[in-house]
């Protein structure tokens, strides 16, 4: 009856309604079919969360899997601006540069970003993090990340290295072994509710691989005994700069490896970059008196000399070409064992003389002078030892004493090591072991020889002279009351401006002990020591002080069946 | 006409069902988000506690405050200064005592030392 009564009202409003639904069926089709794609996957977005996860870097040990370094937890600052008014991106710059250092300014200048994400500071400490937490500032969120600790502070700095604040080696083992060391990102498809909080309903997860671990071959306790002695003479001789490296002779395994002045491996940016500098395999110099067991070797293997054979060592001067050869004391006749001993720059001159330019350098590459040890550290350099048809007429008074030839301490510590090891060659290592997150072995390294630089006879027989130069030679600063040691001190000037210094002199000490059954080889370097220079006086003493504790921690270590011993 | 209403009633109890289960998961969801929350709270902590004690039985550490201390009289044993006893007996097994207690020290501070 309405509808008959009132038609035009009845029919504007069916229209009315047919125009409404019209407009719905269309806004549907707009959405469901030509804005579908884009509606998904923003929803998509929204809802799901992809999360890459970090793997844990494998941590670096010493022999006895005592932790050198190791990942730690690490909680990373983060703002969301665009939901940050500006009185709260005010009070979150202020805050911030309170509690985590650094400018506000440069803060609020991050969150001046039209993003949803900005960092504002990484891996923060856990004292940092706490503070920042407690204050509940709106906007800002943290994402936990990791970092790497080092328990032992700088020491083995030069050994370890250090990673970036994304957990990448940048130098030492954390650059060379990275590829152990990092592991393989994972990745997680979390669900997010509509206030974009993760749910624990995970869509998709693949398993981060954590990084292998790394065991060094190196020593903690030795490490610290050798790095405290240098540092006591790198004080006590304002030097420049000094070097230690202590060596198992019969394994080539490196148990201590040292420089000074050093860094924190936690904060490398704190230290001048030369701090970082590995000059045990990086610094070569003119090795002095040091070099004179190439010659002193060569002597005995060729059969020219035998121990009490008298060499007259002209009172102390002696014409080289055209160049006198002076000794630090003048010496008439001296035996070939007191030539080692008192270190005669003339006796071995004139030993040299007997072999020839060509022995004297055959022995010096046998003793792998001019080249690398192959130790495996980023930055080792060979050093300097010229062929013979570039020698000149004075090189022959040169070379033998350890002037016109230019060595790393790596190289003269392999020396050292090989006559203390009965003139077998130990390639010089210091990664013992690669093993999964699981302490499973992946690989393991094992000595190398690199062949026999001496007899084994003439290797003791060079031995019993080297203990001479301690018990009564130049060294005997190192001279010990229980313990037996041999060795060769140098005291080489350095080259000023082309020329000989008569004031800058780099002092060593390459030495053994016990002399009847080596257990360390050490080479001592210090740069530049003043007012005392000499090797026997600066270097010996550190060699003696790094001997006498190491072999009582050692026999001790043993005494308890401690691992690793 | 009641076919389809009991159809439809079914089709309603089964999609509140539906809901009703998946507003538990995410129930679950948040209340395990809190726990795991409590859990990486705990494992940071014990993180941070293993961390202060790997950095004091640290060699350096240990090194730096008993042996390079001023005045220290601390020194790394030597022949002399350790004495073997034989296992057995009324010393040895005080001596297997004292070595027990002495190993789990050791273990935690791996270095020897002697007063003087």
């Amino acid at each position: 009856m309405h509808f008959q009564k009132y038609p035009t009202r009845v029919g504007l409003i069916f229209f009315f309604f047919l125009f409404c639904i019209i407009l719905f069926c269309v806004k549907l089709s707009l959405i469901q079919v030509f804005r579908s794609d884009y509606l998904a996957e923003k929803a998509d977005k929204q809802h799901n969360h992809i999360v890459e996860l970090e793997p844990v870097r494998g941590t670096i040990y010493d022999r006895n899997m005592r932790s050198l370094a190791l990942n730690v937890p690490a909680y990373s600052l983060f703002a969301n601006p665009r939901s940050m008014s500006l009185a709260q991106k005010d009070t979150a710059a202020q805050a911030v540069a309170k509690t985590a250092g650094g400018a506000a300014a440069a803060y609020a200048l991050r969150m001046a970003k039209d993003k949803s994400f900005v960092w504002l500071a990484r891996k923060l400490s856990t004292e940092q993090y706490e503070a920042l937490k407690a204050q509940k500032i709106p906007g800002i969120g943290f994402v936990r990340e990791s970092r790497r600790f080092y328990p032992n502070g700088s020491l083995a700095a030069h050994v370890i290295g250090f990673a970036n604040i994304d957990n990448t080696g940048l130098q030492g083992v954390e650059l060379e072994y990275d590829h152990y060391l990092r592991g393989t990102r994972g990745v997680a498809q979390f669900l997010r509710d509509a206030r974009m909080r993760d749910l624990m309903i995970e869509k998709d997860f693949v398993a981060p691989k954590d990084g292998d671990s790394v065991v060094l071959t190196i020593d903690e306790t030795i490490q610290f005994i050798a790095e405290q002695a240098l540092q006591k003479s790198f004080e006590k001789y304002h030097a420049l700069s000094a070097s230690v490296i202590v060596l198992d002779p019969k394994t080539g395994e490196v148990l201590a490896f040292a420089n000074c002045p050093t860094f924190r491996p936690d904060a490398p940016e704190a230290s001048p970059i030369e701090n970082r500098t590995n000059r045990a395999v990086a610094f070569v110099y003119e090795p002095g008196s040091v070099f004179k067991i190439v010659t002193a070797s060569a002597g005995l293997e060729e059969g020219a000399f035998k121990e009490e054979d008298v060499i007259f060592c002209e009172n102390g001067k002696y014409r080289v070409g055209n160049h006198i050869l002076k000794d630090h004391e003048p010496e008439g006749n001296l035996t070939f064992r007191q030539v080692v001993e008192h270190s005669s720059n003339i006796g071995v001159t004139k030993i040299a003389q007997k072999l020839g330019p060509a022995k004297v350098y055959e022995y010096a590459h046998r003793f792998r002078f001019g080249m690398k040890t192959g130790i495996g550290m980023v930055g080792e350099v060979p050093g300097l030892l010229k062929p013979v048809s570039q020698w000149s007429k004075t090189s022959i008074g040169a070379i033998p004493i350890g002037q016109e030839v230019t060595v790393t301490p790596i190289q003269l510590v392999g020396a050292i090591a090989a006559i203390a090891n009965n003139g077998r060659y130990m390639k010089p290592y210091y990664l013992k072991a690669v093993k999964d997150p699981r302490g499973n072995t992946v690989r393991e390294f094992q000595p190398q020889s690199l062949g026999e630089v001496l007899h084994p006879d003439i290797a003791r027989r060079l031995q019993s002279i080297l203990q001479g130069v301690v018990d009564e030679g130049t060294a005997t600063a190192a001279k010990m009351k229980d313990i037996t040691a041999g060795g060769k001190t140098g005291t080489a000037q350095k080259v000023v401006n082309g020329v000989y210094s008569h004031s800058k002199f780099v002092a060593s000490f390459i030495g053994f002990a016990p002399v009847e059954d080596p257990k360390l080889a050490i080479v001592v370097t210090v740069d530049n020591p003043h007012p005392v220079y000499y090797g026997g006086l600066v270097a010996a003493p550190v060699f003696k002080e790094i001997v006498e504790d190491s072999l009582r921690y050692l026999a001790s270590a043993r005494r308890r069946g401690l691992p690793g011993e | 006409m009641g076919h389809f209403l009991k159809g439809m009633a079914v089709i309603t109890i089964m999609a509140l069902l539906y809901i009703h289960l998946q507003m538990n998961i995410y129930a679950l969801a948040y209340q395990g988000k809190k726990k795991e929350s409590r859990i990486e709270k705990l494992a940071e902590n014990n993180a941070a506690v293993r961390n202060d004690i790997l950095r004091l039985q640290s060699s350096d550490n240990i090194g730096r405050e008993l042996l390079t201390k001023e005045n220290s009289s601390y020194r790394f044993a030597s022949r002399r200064n350790v004495v073997e006893v034989e296992s057995g007996g009324a010393v040895g097994a005080l001596a297997a005592g004292v070595g027990q207690g002495q190993d789990l020290l050791g273990r935690v501070m791996t270095l020897a030392f002697s007063s003087r």
